[in-house]
């Protein structure tokens, strides 16, 4: 019995089907190997262009001030930490992670290529295990990132830990739709229409596919809220962006 | 009844932008962090909270506990204080503050004189001179709002004191308690005199 628990325990989401926990990570790099180099332009026919504002409204919500310590996790090509980079100026740093290497090599090329150098750090991290000293950033960020990390919870810990006293989180994810008539449009538009998408700008119909379905198997609004408070994040709340199809959330750490 | 979280998002993204470009009030504001204070509208029954934090203000829509402070008035009220920080005779004690004072009144001072510099930002966008009179088309605007507001408030007491006479100007009204002090004393007089009457019958 414990031992079929067990083996129940050691399966996790890998969008739809169910993979072995030490596999998922391992399938997730190999997602993100594949569409490092296009995953921008992908970004944009996926949302319609529409991600720039959803980063836009996360970076209003972050606040940044010059001298401040951000940390943007699951970074990947480097949007947020652009933003973030201006924001803190000379006396600040922003440290752009990332625990697959493509995507921060394209990141780090994308930031050097638009000049932004000086104070923007590239570190290859676990979300689960930042290797980050306590109470080190005033806040940190993760777009699009949460999702694909294998256990969740253990991740907002790690966040916490690393944040100062006052300092925040912010969680730009996908999330569920409440727009009465939205879902029917976009469960279509996300099965259908966005594997065909990556086959043919991308040539790779499995990662859209996996895109798709892992942001079906994300917690909706209410359980990340309820996860963040869990980990011990302080005045968590959530904002719905585009009628549900993205959340904002943020905690702060007291 | 509850703000929907698009409009306090919204409200709340004002707000700090407000105050980054007031770094007095910013950090008056930051000085009050861990407070909680409800803004409560009459009327509208409509409720929440302002929540100052290191990097600003976070507005909720609902709190665990009581707040520290609670500032209550209708939305006119309120509306009318918070664009011209003073408060017009008609409205006095029409803006209420409950728990602790000092601190509600530390908020609405603050608000009340929120001078954000738009000029700023803009300057770094369009250079020195255009900025500078955008900044003062601005400052006139907003002075013009404010003075919409204030006319607005007035006007409004106006309508309902002389034309519907549903409220009575403060005239009338001061009129109107003379009465009733004399009627009282009057009245006091009448029963004083009455007791001494009975006295001498006895």
């Amino acid at each position: 019995m414990s031992q079929e628990q067990d083996k129940q325990d050691a399966l996790t989401h890998f969008g739809y089907q169910k993979v072995a926990v030490e596999q998922k990570a391992r399938k997730v790099a190999e997602v993100f190997h594949s569409v490092a180099e296009k995953y921008d332009l992908m970004n944009d026919l996926m949302s319609l262009g529409i991600h720039r504002i959803w980063k836009r409204i996360a970076i209003e919500f972050v606040r940044a001030r010059p001298g401040q310590r951000i940390l943007d996790l699951a970074g990947g090509t480097g949007d947020l930490a652009a933003r973030l980079s201006q924001a803190v100026g000379d006396n600040g740093q922003v440290v752009l992670a990332d625990i697959n290497s493509s995507m921060l090599e394209v990141g780090r090329e994308r930031l050097i290529d638009r000049g932004i150098v000086g104070n923007v750090e590239y570190v290859q991290a676990d979300a689960q295990c930042l290797p980050f000293p306590d109470n080190h950033f005033d806040a940190v960020t993760i777009a699009f990132g949460l999702r694909n990390v294998t256990d969740k919870s253990r991740a907002l810990a790690s966040m916490l830990r690393v944040l100062k006293p006052g300092g925040k989180a912010l969680v730009l994810e996908f999330s569920k739709p409440v727009l009465p008539g939205l879902k029917p449009v976009y469960d279509a538009y996300s099965f259908r229409l966005l594997p065909r998408l990556g086959k043919w700008i991308a040539d790779d119909e499995a990662s859209y596919r996996y895109l798709a379905e892992s942001i079906r198997m994300h917690p909706d609004q209410e359980s990340l809220r309820q996860m963040m408070c869990e980990a011990g994040f302080s005045r968590c709340d959530f904002f719905n962006l585009s009628g549900g199809i993205v959340a904002l959330h943020r905690g702060y750490k007291f | 009844m509850k703000l929907p979280s698009s409009l306090l998002g919204l409200l709340e993204v004002g707000l700090n932008r407000a105050l980054q470009l007031d770094p007095d009030a910013l950090e008056r504001m930051i000085a009050l962090s861990g407070k909680t204070i409800a803004i409560e509208i009459r009327g509208l029954e409509l409720v929440f909270y302002l929540l100052p934090a290191l990097d600003g203000v976070q507005l909720a829509d609902e709190i665990e506990g009581r707040p520290d402070a609670v500032i209550r008035g209708g939305p006119f009220s309120l509306l009318h204080t918070a664009l011209t920080g003073e408060r017009s005779r008609l409205f006095e004690g029409a803006v209420e503050i409950e728990g602790d004072m000092e601190l509600g009144q530390r908020v609405q001072r603050l608000l009340n004189r929120l001078q954000p510099d738009w000029e700023e930002p803009l300057a770094r966008l369009l250079g020195e001179v255009p900025a500078h009179q955008l900044g003062q088309a601005g400052r006139e605007l907003f002075a013009w709002l404010k003075r919409a507001a204030d006319t607005l408030v007035r006007d409004g007491a106006e309508y309902l004191q002389e034309e519907r006479r549903e409220l009575p100007s403060p005239y009338e009204l001061e009129y109107f308690m003379r009465g009733v002090d004399d009627f009282r004393d009057a009245v006091e007089r009448l029963e004083q005199r009455l007791r001494r009457l009975q006295e001498r019958q006895a």
